[in-house]
């Protein structure tokens, strides 16, 4: 138990919500954060939609004198934003241990993309050059906070925020840290919409993931950052109220194409049996997962014909939920803010729904919690992440 | 958020320990791939920089033949070409990276840079270009070319994410999370050389381009030891010291690669070896190869046949690193 890696707080910045009380409110009642895009041009794109987030509610302060080296960058932005509330739902605003036991790691599909457009225009100096690689908004909010500890940026494209936070849980293990803050972050760009819009996989539809109608994602963008402690160190200082545990984490490669899933979903069987492996656990365990769930074709139909591999015979009966269609797909953030979903669905005992399922498909044939949140309080979770590149990941998550 | 980033330094508590070391048991490094500005293989490293380098020293782009590498980018190319050099080099058959036992370790601080730009100043750009962008493109093209299918991270950043790579590639091994890890990392920097020329003063020029992999395989003896931290402002010397107290915990090395730029950085190093490695043979790799240097690092430390145990630092920005190295080695540096 003393070894165990405790969640003891959580912030979010999402399109349904820049708190945890309003993304869990905006989860379970069917929210959806998709609108039009207003803040780059989008009028030459067929997919003009998405999450976006209208306005940060607490903006960082107005540079003066004393933070001069704050950067524009709006991905950092919503990093601070989250830790901020990280921090004070584990109750470590004025609590931290030294800088040098402070680790930060953070995972992003686009990096300080903002600052990248910047820079490629010939504006904002040297600042815009360092924050327009990829870990620049990771270095923020390690300068944020302070911290002095070990600093890791993770780029596993769409499962970014999975894999941080297994190798935020590895630097405890490891004794290389006392607290680790571990995330994912990405911002709605033109860059991203205008990509995504070439490879026509963004739908004019709603998103519908595992329905039968379903023909495609929208971008959204947020944060989510947890901070993750040793369970021995957040009992020493008297900190009772851990959001869960972080059980298990694995990674594997598709090795099959650079942008579609395997069609057989081996990499990710692989990430999910490591995951669980690490965790101790068999398949039976798992009473919820958190779908990537994209709304895609290709992505639920794989998820689906993976879980049914490694749950087996209890496949259709363990609820599996996707918050897509809630959010848009958020890439480096998605993994991080569907892990706190599950946290927060065992703390009030119930689970948010997938939106927008009408029309069932016989190639997603498991219960995926249609539009209505259920009455359930998952003591063992499963969250599942795809990315570009065959990027794989699977974290289990357990009830405080 | 209502505070400035240096809100939260004050509720710090002083009194904690500093940094420390994670030791785990050593891979072995069993082959090399090192095609880089500085010429193919360990002993272009001997050589240094081409006389007059300047800005950038570039690697020449492989030629891979076959239909499939016809779309994809140069840092793709090196990417794979390194990585064939490093099994020819282990001697092993390139099928003996296939399946879910092996795992990839990519590390990169540019090798998306120049997708990117391309993507972003042509508005006409097609579903060519756009997958490209993604910095986990390059390890998928080696990934599909070898049939590597087991765990997988892209880390982000310049040489101390390539220490990291290092340290979570030997976890895996010795976890036994898989039974063999390619540890790559790729730089290139032509195409958005123009920028970098305006980012100067993050980095100690020249560039130097390429890709380096390397082949791990579980060891049976020694161990490797992995501590890192922010070098900044007054107490950046205090970090260094502190980092390297940490790593080599009284061991002395008989080798020191050192990654430390700037001139207070090198400075503290230097007065922490002295006191911590006092008889060891020291150098410093040529130019700024970002990521690619601690991997070149290890293997020109293979190639020379240096005794062990190896001290490898790193910087990048105000991250500082060390990695000491005192695992087996196979093969014989033969690339």
């Amino acid at each position: 138990v003393s070894d165990a890696i405790l969640i003891t707080g959580a912030g979010v910045v999402t399109p349904i919500g820049q708190d945890l009380d309003s993304f869990w409110a905006g989860l379970v009642t069917g929210v959806s954060g998709i609108s039009e895009i207003e803040r780059f041009p989008v009028k030459d794109l067929r997919v003009t939609r998405g999450g976006e987030v209208k306005k940060l509610l607490r903006a960082p302060a107005v540079r003066s004198g004393e933070d001069d080296g704050w950067p524009d960058c709006r991905a950092s932005r919503f990093l601070v934003h989250a830790a901020r509330e990280a921090l004070d739902t584990a109750g470590l605003r004025t609590g931290l241990p030294s800088p040098a036991r402070v680790g930060v790691v953070i995972g992003t599909a686009l990096g300080g993309i903002d600052d990248a457009e910047r820079a490629v225009r010939g504006e904002g100096g040297l600042r815009s050059l360092a924050g327009a690689l990829y870990d620049g908004p990771t270095r923020d909010l390690a300068r944020w906070l302070a911290a002095t500890g070990p600093v890791l940026a993770v780029s596993t494209a769409c499962a970014s925020g999975a894999t941080s936070l297994g190798l935020g849980a590895d630097l405890l293990r490891d004794g290389r840290a006392d607290v680790v803050l571990a995330g994912g972050v990405d911002v709605l760009c033109r860059f991203v919409q205008r990509g995504f819009n070439v490879l026509r996989s963004l739908t004019r539809d709603l998103v519908r993931p595992f329905d039968r109608r379903r023909n495609g994602l929208l971008l959204g963008e947020g944060a989510g950052v947890v901070v993750l402690e040793r369970a021995r160190d957040a009992e020493a200082r008297g900190h009772g109220g851990s959001l869960g545990r972080l059980l298990g984490h694995g990674s594997a490669a598709d090795g099959v194409h650079v942008t579609a899933p395997d069609p057989e979903g081996r990499g990710l069987e692989v990430a999910i049996r490591l995951a669980l492996r690490e965790a101790g656990l068999a398949p039976e365990a798992v009473d919820l997962v958190s779908a990537h769930g994209t709304g895609t074709s290709a992505n639920d139909r794989v998820e689906t014909e993976v879980l049914k591999r490694v749950l087996g015979r209890r496949a259709h009966a363990v609820p599996v939920n996707s918050i897509k269609a809630h959010l848009g797909h958020t890439m480096g953030a998605a993994a991080t803010l569907e892990v706190i979903m599950c946290l927060l669905a065992a703390r009030h005992g119930l689970v948010p729904p997938t939106l927008h399922y009408g029309e069932p498909d016989s190639d997603c044939d498991l219960d995926y919690v249609p539009n209505v949140a259920r009455r359930l309080r998952p003591k063992v979770a499963l969250s599942t992440s795809l990315g570009f590149g065959g990027c794989n990941a699977a974290l289990v998550l357990g009830a405080p | 958020v209502t505070g400035s980033w240096h809100a939260l330094a004050p509720t710090l508590a002083a009194a904690s320990p500093g940094a420390t070391a994670a030791r785990i048991p050593a891979p072995v490094l069993r082959g090399v791939g090192l095609l880089t500005g500085w010429g193919d293989g360990p002993p272009g490293l001997h050589s240094g920089l081409p006389h007059g380098a300047r800005g950038l020293v570039p690697a020449p782009t492989p030629a891979l033949p076959g239909e499939r590498f016809r779309r994809a980018t140069r840092e793709c190319l090196l990417a794979v070409a390194a990585t064939r050099a490093a099994v020819t080099d282990a001697g092993l058959d390139p099928a003996a990276l296939a399946g879910d036992r092996t795992g990839i370790l990519y590390v990169s601080a540019t090798g998306y840079a120049a997708a990117n730009r391309a993507f972003l100043e042509d508005e006409a750009s097609t579903t060519l270009h756009f997958p490209y962008t993604s910095p986990s493109s390059v390890p998928a093209e080696v990934t599909i070319e070898f049939g590597v299918r087991g765990p997988y991270v892209n880390l982000m950043g310049g040489a101390p994410a390539a220490l990291q790579g290092l340290w979570y590639a030997a976890r895996w091994l010795a976890t036994g999370a898989a039974d063999r890890v390619l540890v790559l990392a790729v730089e290139a920097v032509h195409e958005v050389r123009d920028l970098f020329a305006r980012a100067r003063r993050l980095y100690r020029g020249p560039l130097v381009e390429g890709a380096v992999a390397l082949v791990l395989d579980p060891g049976s003896a020694g161990e490797i030891a992995w501590a890192s931290g922010v070098a900044t402002g007054a107490e950046a010397g205090k970090a260094v010291a502190d980092v390297l107290d940490a790593v080599l915990a009284g061991t002395r090395p008989a080798l020191v690669v050192s990654g430390a730029s700037g001139a207070r950085l090198r400075d503290a190093e230097e007065r922490a070896l002295v006191r911590g490695a006092p008889a060891a043979t020291g150098w410093r790799l040529p130019g700024e190869p970002l990521a690619l240097g601690p991997l070149a690092a290890l293997a020109r430390a293979r190639a020379t046949a240096a005794a062990l145990p190896w001290l490898v630092t790193a910087t990048w920005q105000n991250d500082y690193g060390a990695l000491l190295w005192g695992g087996g080695l196979g093969g014989g540096g033969r690339c």
